[in-house]
């Protein structure tokens, strides 16, 4: 049977919100994620990724912990005051050094005394892939 | 007590003293005239009235301290202002005031200099200091800006080829495929090491860490032959190994381990044109042994304790330059944080055997396994 309820479509297919300013990175993460069966949606600073999180309620935010005018961890910040936003998980993406610590199969990094699941530069799209799939299966 | 008057200091004090040696001298006066008068009477058996003769004891006192207090103030004023009273003081009363002073003064000349001294150095060490330390820091922070500089562009490059090699943007053909696999090999060479200098950079901070868990080392050396049979497909040397049929399980930092033993085991490819690289592990008591032996051109004897020193490169001269000469420093570290041993074995034109040991330990509550065992480099 090929007849499928677009509704129930919607529900199964995880939007993922990718906030960098680096437009060539948002470019080639978004081609790896469509390629993966995501719906992606791109914010090119924080502000940006404030809002469409807020309109668009991803399943999950990729975010760049060096932005300039308004960091990542601002960002996650603003977005942690709102209901709608609270419990999406973050995924920090960065190319600083200070955050390889592992656990259960995740990198993580502190920002702002807090510590958040991140992938460090350069990545390895399968660990990219794995790490989008363990945050979206995490329970709230 | 210093003097409040529009007055010059000196001046003041001169007046002070002055007058504050009349009115003594005054006083004094005043207190012998009734003494001589009771002593005449006395003499002369003359009857006095005893109120009178109170008044004149009186007399003789207040006349004497009033004296003293005098005199006493003027000592201290002449004390305080001595620099400049000198040359207008008698040598006694000079004399008075130096007695006993002059060691005192000589010492405490002698503290003030040796002070004064110390309060220099350690000011000079503050600024060093401080100097010092936004060195480093900025040293840091040029680790961590290149890094980043450097990583950024290279995940862009990597991701944009690997992408087009795996096909997302259409079918590629074999000459296409073959120089994507060129550049992205190279990236991985530039990634390794950019990965290698701040290694380095940690080590050298002491803020290296290794997080220990239990590991079964056959299967990571496994993982790490599997992984490079592939790549050594076409060239003349095989690559064995000679493992354990049971799990051996360490407390170890597994991703480390694993670096440890790629660097060993791509250093064998390198320097070996024809015969086979072995893997094998044993264990030998409180160790496990894993050594990595190839075929290879070897080392010369005086060569060994240059191969884990900064920046060696033994294959350089023989146009073998592939790496930073970074590799075994950082192995050795890891495998000293994990308190184990490098060994190396080699003969010129024979082949080379390194071997690494760990202690055969494991974690045993599973609270540990979760939390890990911290190490950190101290030097």
């Amino acid at each position: 049977m090929s007849w499928e309820n677009p509704k129930e479509r919607k529900i199964t297919v995880k939007k993922i919100l990718i906030v960098d300013d680096d437009t060539d990175i948002t470019v080639l993460i978004e081609n790896r994620l469509k390629k993966e069966g995501y719906e992606v949606i791109i914010a090119n600073d924080g502000n940006t990724g404030i809002k469409k999180a807020l309109q668009e309620k991803p399943d999950l935010i990729i975010m760049d912990v060096m932005m300039p005018r308004m960091s990542g961890g601002e960002a996650v910040k603003t977005l942690k005051k709102y209901d709608n936003t609270r419990y999406i998980p973050i995924l920090f993406f960065t190319a600083m050094v200070s955050s390889t610590e592992s656990n259960d199969g995740l990198e993580e990094i502190n920002v702002d005394g807090e510590f958040y699941p991140a992938l460090t530069k350069p990545f390895e799209p399968s660990k990219l892939l794995s790490s989008i799939k363990l945050l979206l299966e995490k329970p709230p | 007590m210093p003097i409040k008057s529009k007055k010059s200091p000196f001046w003041n004090s001169i007046e002070e003293v002055s007058i504050l040696r009349k009115f003594a001298i005054l006083f004094l006066l005043t207190s012998i005239s009734p003494m001589s008068l009771l002593y005449y009477a006395y003499v002369k058996g003359i009857k006095i009235d005893t109120i009178a003769m109170i008044l004149m004891v009186l007399g003789v006192l207040v006349g004497y301290f009033a004296a003293r207090s005098l005199l006493v103030r003027a000592i201290s004023i002449a004390k305080e202002n001595r620099k400049t009273l000198e040359p207008f003081l008698s040598p006694s009363v000079l004399k008075e005031l130096n007695a006993g002073e002059n060691e005192l003064m000589v010492l405490n000349s002698t503290f003030a200099a040796v002070i004064k001294q110390l309060e220099t150095n350690i000011r000079d060490l503050q600024t060093k200091n401080a100097e010092l330390q936004s060195l480093d820091q900025l040293k840091d922070e040029f680790v961590n800006t290149v890094s980043h500089e450097f990583r950024s562009p290279l995940t862009i490059i990597q991701e944009s080829i690997r992408q087009i090699a795996e096909g997302l943007f259409g079918e590629i053909n074999q000459a296409q495929m073959r120089y994507f696999n060129i550049s992205l090999k190279n990236i991985d060479r530039l990634k390794a090491l950019i990965n290698n200098m701040l290694d380095i950079a940690k080590i050298e901070k002491g803020k290296f860490e290794i997080i220990k868990k239990n590991v079964d080392v056959v299967d990571l050396i496994r993982d790490v032959v599997n992984d490079f049979s592939v790549r050594m497909v076409g060239k003349n040397v095989e690559l064995k190994s000679e493992l354990p049929s049971h799990p051996v399980v360490v407390l170890a930092d597994k991703d480390k381990i694993i670096q440890v033993l790629i660097n060993l085991v791509s250093n064998a490819y390198k320097f070996t044109e024809k015969g086979q690289i072995k893997v094998s592990l044993r264990e030998a008591g409180k160790f496990i042994e894993c050594s990595v032996e190839d075929t290879g051109i070897g080392i010369a004897q005086k060569d060994i304790p240059l191969l884990f020193s900064k920046f060696h490169q033994i294959g350089r001269s023989q146009g073998l330059d592939q790496g930073t000469g970074l590799g075994l420093v950082i192995a050795k570290n890891i495998i000293e944080l994990h308190n184990g041993q490098v060994i190396v074995e080699s003969q010129e034109g024979v082949g080379s055997k390194f071997t690494i040991t760990l202690p055969n330990v494991v974690g045993e509550s599973k609270g540990k396994e979760n939390h890990g065992e911290k190490n950190i480099n101290s030097r």
